[in-house]
């Protein structure tokens, strides 16, 4: 009774409010909506984009279990984690997209060149 | 149970108090911590500067919340967290900074190949024009040759009887304004005539062959008439040839008394068959 008396004011001291850290939804949702992105825009097909889509699943399974457990606040600070994972991953897909894009104007370039290599030599 | 509690007391105050001191010094930056100011430094020396400096001011902001942390903190998890999300908010500008650069090479690559297609059409263009150009001018050439060539023949035909039949086009000359009586040497009076008739076959396609045929009336023998026929279609042919007529269109024949075209027993008649007819015919 006493230790518990003296330690649980420490306990609140080292971790402020802990035991009332609201169950961070908002944030799961958010995370959960950013890995659903990057997902749809083909994060899964690109190597990069890919190992941070996994890290933010992982994060946000990471998360679910905490907040089952009743660490809220440990929850939060991992899913910040995972959104930060979800957004890098939409952009790498975003990269890629743009990269591809820009490769196969490139040939089209390159195939204009030789055709018109062709057409002079037949003049 | 209270040393516990003043151990951690003294813990506590001591990392607190030799952080705030030495900053940082006794504790090793956490590894999260060290990727994430490499992968800032990296990141910041690349196109996110140029391109995407306020998502980089961004990553950079998060660094030093990282920093922060770790000076008041040390390898708490707190750091740890901040230097985790760092890494990924310097990763996320570069990645930012690549689609631009992206983009904009695609925008680049797309306007030139725009003005590659226009250069293209306009040389094609140019080429056609320039080939109806040079079909008008051989049409023009064309109709002129065409032009001179009627003038010629109407021309001709004031000296000489032309007509077409199943031969060709046949020039008819009387004997008696080209030779002498029982002679194969031209008159001279002759010359100008044949100087018409050689212009005027100048202007028929070269395509087309010239027989020279003498002709004589019946009077006399036939092997006299032959050898005279001949002798005339020579001297024709080679003057013709002499003024300008390709020498490989022209051939000369004697027909001697053969094939009439009046009736021998009048004057008026064996002078019309003394003549050299010029068979042009019609190109194959």
């Amino acid at each position: 009774m006493k230790t518990t008396a003296i330690l649980l004011p420490l306990a609140l001291l080292s971790s402020a409010a802990c035991a009332s850290f609201p169950a961070p939804s908002e944030r799961l949702a958010q995370a959960e909506s950013g890995a659903r992105a990057a997902n749809e825009l083909g994060a899964a097909n690109e190597p990069t984009a890919a190992l941070y889509l996994k890290m933010a699943n992982d994060q946000l399974a990471e998360a679910k279990r905490l907040m089952a457990a009743g660490e809220n606040e440990r929850a939060d600070a991992v899913l910040q984690r995972a959104q930060a994972d979800a957004e890098l991953a939409v952009q790498l897909a975003k990269e890629a997209k743009a990269k591809a894009a820009a490769k196969a104007v490139g040939a089209q370039i390159s195939l204009l060149q030789m055709q018109n290599v062709t057409n002079g030599a037949a003049q | 149970m209270s040393r516990l509690v003043s151990v951690t007391l003294v813990t506590t105050l001591a990392s607190f108090a030799l952080g705030g001191l030495a900053g940082c010094a006794t504790v090793a930056p956490p590894r999260e911590l060290v990727e994430a100011r490499t992968t800032y430094a990296r990141v910041a020396k690349g196109p996110a500067a140029e391109l995407k400096p306020d998502v980089l001011l961004t990553a950079k902001q998060q660094l030093d919340r990282a920093e922060s942390a770790f000076k008041s903190e040390g390898d708490a998890p707190a750091t740890k967290d901040a230097a985790y999300i760092a890494t990924r908010r310097a990763l996320f500008a570069e990645a930012d900074a690549n689609t631009v650069a992206a983009t904009k090479a695609k925008t680049d690559a797309d306007a030139a190949a725009i003005a590659k297609q226009g250069a293209d059409l306009n040389r094609t263009k140019g080429a056609l024009a320039k080939t109806q150009q040079e079909l008008d001018k051989e049409r023009t050439a064309r109709e002129d040759a065409e032009k001179r060539a009627a003038i010629a023949m109407a021309d001709l035909q004031k000296i000489a009887a032309v007509k077409k039949d199943d031969r060709g086009m046949v020039i008819t000359l009387a004997g008696g304004v080209l030779f002498k009586t029982d002679k194969s040497e031209l008159l001279p009076a002759a010359m100008v005539s044949l100087n018409q008739v050689a212009d005027a076959l100048t202007r028929t396609s070269p395509e087309s062959k010239i027989v020279v045929g003498g002709y004589t009336d019946s009077q006399g023998t036939d092997g006299h008439n032959q050898e005279l026929s001949e002798k005339r279609a020579a001297s024709v042919a080679t003057y013709l040839i002499s003024r300008g007529v390709a020498k490989d269109r022209v051939t000369s024949k004697g027909f001697g008394p053969q094939n009439p075209i009046a009736d021998n027993k009048s004057v008026e008649g064996r002078a019309q068959n003394r003549r050299v007819e010029i068979v042009v015919d019609n190109p194959k």
